[in-house]
């Protein structure tokens, strides 16, 4: 009798392992073999994964070039817009390679000098408008002045009403990256949002400076001025270009 | 209860018991396979291990090794049960816990063995592992109270 149950036990055992050993063969759900070649198996995966990290970390790289390349497009387009607005001067793009730290008025060093062409009071642009005024050169370098700073007058005029002024910073307006325009008429008629240019003379004329704000009353001078929002972000910019006279570019 | 009605109840309890294993870290499927083993007698126990094995497998790439181990594992306790050990809860929580620990380590072993994988067994297959196995007294409980 308990000859007769073991052997009962042991065919059931055989069968239940030969419907299992089976089972790795049946085609029900995609079954396979053990470690099957469909499968991918931990080495794989893990070669994979190397893989595509190396793959990101290139694609990162081409991203990053990309961005470089289309900042710099976008910036020399609006450099090349400005040169056709002013075929009178040279452009010399250079890159500013240093903010002055005792500087409050955003002035900045740029890497190009006597030996590019560089002179003093020559203007600073942007595609976007007039940054400031170069007021020191050395061989290969020249130190800006911006016009936040309240050293620079320059002569400038609302494209709107054709009041002009002089444009000249003021300690109370740089920490808001603002400058004014002041010698400005009782009568004048300088709107918020107008348009102030550069009206020539010293500096070449119609170069943006920026927008118009709101009038306020200079005590000091017992003179009206006008604050202006520059049209270029003059703390963060990493590039530049000085606007030469085409006749004395390559003195 | 009668016996149809006992079949299909266990049916939809494994059923229940995969579709857990499958979306949870625990390994529910074998210790109710184990804790059958202890209850039942050798023949159904090994036909019990043998089915929950393959539905197990169905659910991984690597095919056949759970329904191997898990025909040969419910053999062997439920003939431990039948010759030398008493069946209460304590001995059947025991013995299916530490058969799931071997089997699973040993498919840890078998096809997740690479030169950094400590972490992955300790932070991965060891709780889900100790998770399991306190499952094992309902599930013991449960099992008794369907085939009484």
């Amino acid at each position: 009798m308990k000859r007769r149950k073991t052997r009962r036990e042991v065919i059931a055992l055989g069968i239940a392992l030969t419907a299992a050993a089976l089972s790795i063969w049946l085609p029900l759900g995609g079954f396979r073999l053990i470690s099957a070649a469909a499968s991918p198996t931990d080495k794989q995966l893990l070669a994979e994964n190397e893989a595509l990290r190396q793959e990101l970390a290139q694609r990162r790289q081409e991203l990053n070039d990309y961005l470089g390349c289309k900042e710099e497009n976008e910036r020399l387009r609006g450099l090349f817009q400005l040169q056709k607005q002013q075929p009178d001067y040279t452009l010399l793009p250079a890159e500013i390679v240093r903010h002055e730290p005792l500087e409050d008025f955003g002035g900045f060093v740029m890497n190009i000098g006597e030996n590019q062409g560089v002179k003093i009071n020559a203007p600073v642009v942007t595609g976007e408008g007039l940054v400031g005024v170069v007021t020191e050169t050395s061989a290969d370098a020249c130190r800006v002045t911006t016009i936040l700073s309240p050293k620079l007058k320059i002569a400038a005029v609302d494209k709107q009403s054709g009041d002009s002024g002089i444009l000249s910073g003021m300690a109370a307006l740089n920490e808001r990256n603002q400058t004014a325009l002041t010698a400005l008429t009782e009568k004048h008629r300088v709107a918020k949002g107008d348009l102030i240019v550069t009206s020539g003379g010293t500096y070449p004329e119609n170069i943006v400076i920026g927008t118009a704000g709101e009038v306020q009353f200079d005590a000091f001078n017992a003179n009206r001025l006008v604050v202006i929002t520059p049209a270029v972000s003059i703390r963060r910019l990493t590039h530049a270009a000085v606007m030469l006279p085409k006749d004395k570019a390559h003195e | 209860m009668n016996k149809w009605i006992k079949m299909t109840a266990l049916a939809a309890i494994l059923l229940l018991l995969a579709v857990i294993q499958s979306t949870a870290n625990l390994f529910l499927l074998l210790l109710s396979a184990l804790v059958l083993a202890t209850l039942l007698e050798t023949i159904p126990a090994t036909f019990a291990g043998c089915i929950c094995g393959i539905l197990t497998d169905i659910l991984l790439p690597e095919r056949g090794y759970y329904a191997l181990t898990m025909t040969v594992a419910c053999f062997f306790i439920a003939k431990l049960f039948a010759l030398y050990l008493r069946r209460n809860p304590v001995s059947a929580a025991t013995v299916s816990s530490v058969a799931v620990l071997l089997i699973v380590s040993g498919y840890f072993l078998l096809f997740r063995l690479t030169p950094d994988c400590s972490e992955l067994y300790v932070r991965h297959y060891l709780p889900g592992i100790g998770l399991t196995a306190a499952c094992a007294p309902p599930l013991y409980g449960l099992f008794r109270w369907l085939f009484r």
